[in-house]
C-alpha cells in the first residue's frame, strides 16, 4: 500500500512539473487511438488511412483542446462515411450539428466522453464508459455518451452495410434516405440491421412480401438440418410484410407468438444465421 | 482559477441582464437552425407518403403539430438556457471575487518584501556608516 502511496505522489509530483507535455502526449495518443479504430472500421476515404494522415491528424490533435479533436475526429468519420453514401454522410452530418449545437453550445467541458464512448465500444469494453462516467463525470456526462452510442451505431451501420450503401445507384433518392433513417433508428443488437427477422434489413432493398424465414444458412431445404449444433429449418410465416410498417404475427399464424420468441432468441445467438426466403 | 477563466471572464465583461440575454438569444438561433434541421430530415423522410397523400388537411395538421412542438420546445430550451446561464453568472462572479482577492493578497505580500528588502538594505548602510 506504502508503494503505492508513493508512486501516487511521485506521479502527482510529476504532472505538476510537466502538466503541457504530459496532456499533449494523452492528447496524442487519444487521437491516435481514435484514428485507428475509425480507419480499422471505417476506412473508405483511403486517403485518410494512411500512416502519414494518421500522425498528421494526432499531431494536431496534440496542440488543441478535446471539444476540437472531437470536431476534427467527427469531420474525419464523415469524410469516411462521404466515401460510402453521401446520403448517410448528410444524416450522420445533422446528427452531429444538432448535438454540437444544443448541447456543446453551454461549453460544458465534458467532449472527450464523445469520442471515448465509441472507442470503447468498438474496442469492446462498452461497460468501461459507464463505470468511468459514474465515478469520474457529473450527471450530465450521460448526454455525451449518449450522443457517443449513437455514433458508435452509426459507424457499426455504415460498415455492416457499406457494399449496399455504395452499390444503390439505381434506388429513388427519398427511398434512400428512408431505408437508411430506418436503419440507423432499429438497428440489431450489434448495430447491424439483421435484426431478428430481417424486414427492415437493407438485404431486403425495397418492400416485399417474405414467405418464410431459414435458419441455418440461406439455401437449406425445409426441414434439412445443417452441420453442427446449430439448428437448421424453414419457417414459413405468410403474414410478414418486410420492408414495411404493417405486420401480422398471429392472425394466419397457429402458435406464432412461440415460434416468434424462438426466432428472436436464435437471430440474437446466431446473427447470420437467419435470413427471409 | 485556471480551469475556471474559460466561465469566469467571459461573464465579467458584461451585466448579468446582459450576460443572460445574449446567451439566450444565441440559443434561440441554435435552437431553431436544429429544429430547420429535424424537420428537414422528417420532410426527407416521409417525402413518399406527403407526394402520394397530398391532401391540405393533413399538411395543414402537420404545419400546427410542428408548430406547436417548436414552440414547447423553444421555450423549455430556453428555460435550461436562462437556468445554466445565470448559474453561471453568479458561479463566475464569486470567482472573481475569490481571484481579485487572492491578487490584493499577492500584492500586499510583494509589498511586505520589498519594503522588508529596501529595510534590510538601509539598515546594512546603516550599519557601514556606523562601523566607518
Amino acid at each position: 500500500m506504502m508503494m503505492f502511496l508513493v508512486l501516487k505522489e511521485r506521479l502527482k509530483s510529476f504532472y505538476g512539473k510537466y502538466a503541457t507535455p504530459v496532456n499533449g502526449v494523452i492528447k496524442f495518443l487519444y487521437s491516435l487511438a481514435a484514428m485507428a479504430l475509425l480507419n480499422g472500421n471505417i476506412g473508405y476515404r483511403t486517403e485518410l488511412t494512411g500512416p502519414v494522415a494518421l500522425l498528421a491528424v494526432a499531431l494536431v490533435s496534440a496542440f488543441l483542446p478535446y471539444g476540437a479533436i472531437g470536431c476534427l475526429l467527427g469531420a474525419v468519420m464523415l469524410a469516411h462515411i462521404y466515401a460510402v453514401s453521401m446520403e448517410t454522410a448528410l444524416i450522420t452530418a445533422v446528427i452531429l450539428i444538432i448535438l454540437i449545437l444544443l448541447y456543446y453550445g453551454f461549453q460544458p467541458g465534458d467532449s472527450f466522453w464523445l469520442v471515448l464512448t465509441p472507442m470503447a465500444f468498438l474496442l469492446k469494453i462498452p461497460f468501461a464508459v459507464p463505470l468511468l462516467a459514474g465515478l469520474a463525470g457529473s450527471l450530465l456526462t450521460v448526454i455525451p455518451v449518449g450522443s457517443g452510442v449513437v455514433i458508435y451505431y452509426i459507424i457499426s451501420y455504415v460498415k455492416q452495410n457499406a457494399g449496399v450503401l455504395t452499390n444503390d445507384a439505381s434506388v429513388d433518392i427519398t427511398q434512400k434516405f428512408v431505408q437508411i433513417i430506418r436503419g440507423l433508428l432499429q438497428p440489431g443488437d450489434d448495430g447491424h440491421d439483421h435484426g431478428m427477422c430481417g424486414w427492415h434489413s437493407l438485404c431486403i432493398p425495397a418492400p416485399q412480401y417474405v414467405t418464410g424465414l431459414c435458419l441455418g444458412n440461406c439455401h437449406c431445404d425445409r426441414n434439412h438440418r445443417a452441420a453442427g449444433s446449430r439448428v437448421c429449418g424453414r419457417f414459413h410465416l405468410p403474414c410478414i410484410h418486410a420492408g414495411a410498417e404493417a405486420f401480422d404475427w398471429g392472425a394466419n399464424f397457429p402458435g406464432g407468438g412461440f415460434a416468434v420468441s424462438f426466432l428472436c432468441v436464435y437471430g440474437r445467438l446466431y446473427t447470420d444465421g437467419i435470413c427471409p426466403v | 482559477m485556471k480551469s475556471g477563466r474559460k466561465h469566469i471572464f467571459p461573464a465579467n465583461r458584461d451585466f448579468r441582464s446582459d450576460y443572460i440575454s445574449g446567451r439566450i438569444l444565441r440559443s434561440f438561433f441554435a435552437y431553431t437552425v436544429c429544429f430547420i434541421l429535424c424537420a428537414l430530415m422528417w420532410v426527407l423522410y416521409s417525402m413518399e407518403r406527403l407526394l402520394n397523400v397530398m391532401e391540405l388537411d393533413e399538411v395543414v395538421g402537420a404545419a400546427k403539430a410542428g408548430a406547436v412542438l417548436y414552440a414547447a420546445g423553444l421555450v423549455l430550451y430556453l428555460i435550461i438556457t436562462w437556468l445554466v446561464s445565470s448559474k453561471r453568472y453568479e458561479y463566475a462572479r464569486r470567482g472573481m471575487r475569490v481571484y481579485i482577492a487572492k491578487l490584493k493578497r499577492l500584492e500586499k505580500r510583494y509589498d511586505v518584501q520589498s519594503r522588508t528588502r529596501e529595510l534590510t538594505k538601509e539598515g546594512s548602510r546603516y550599519d557601514d556608516v556606523s562601523r566607518t
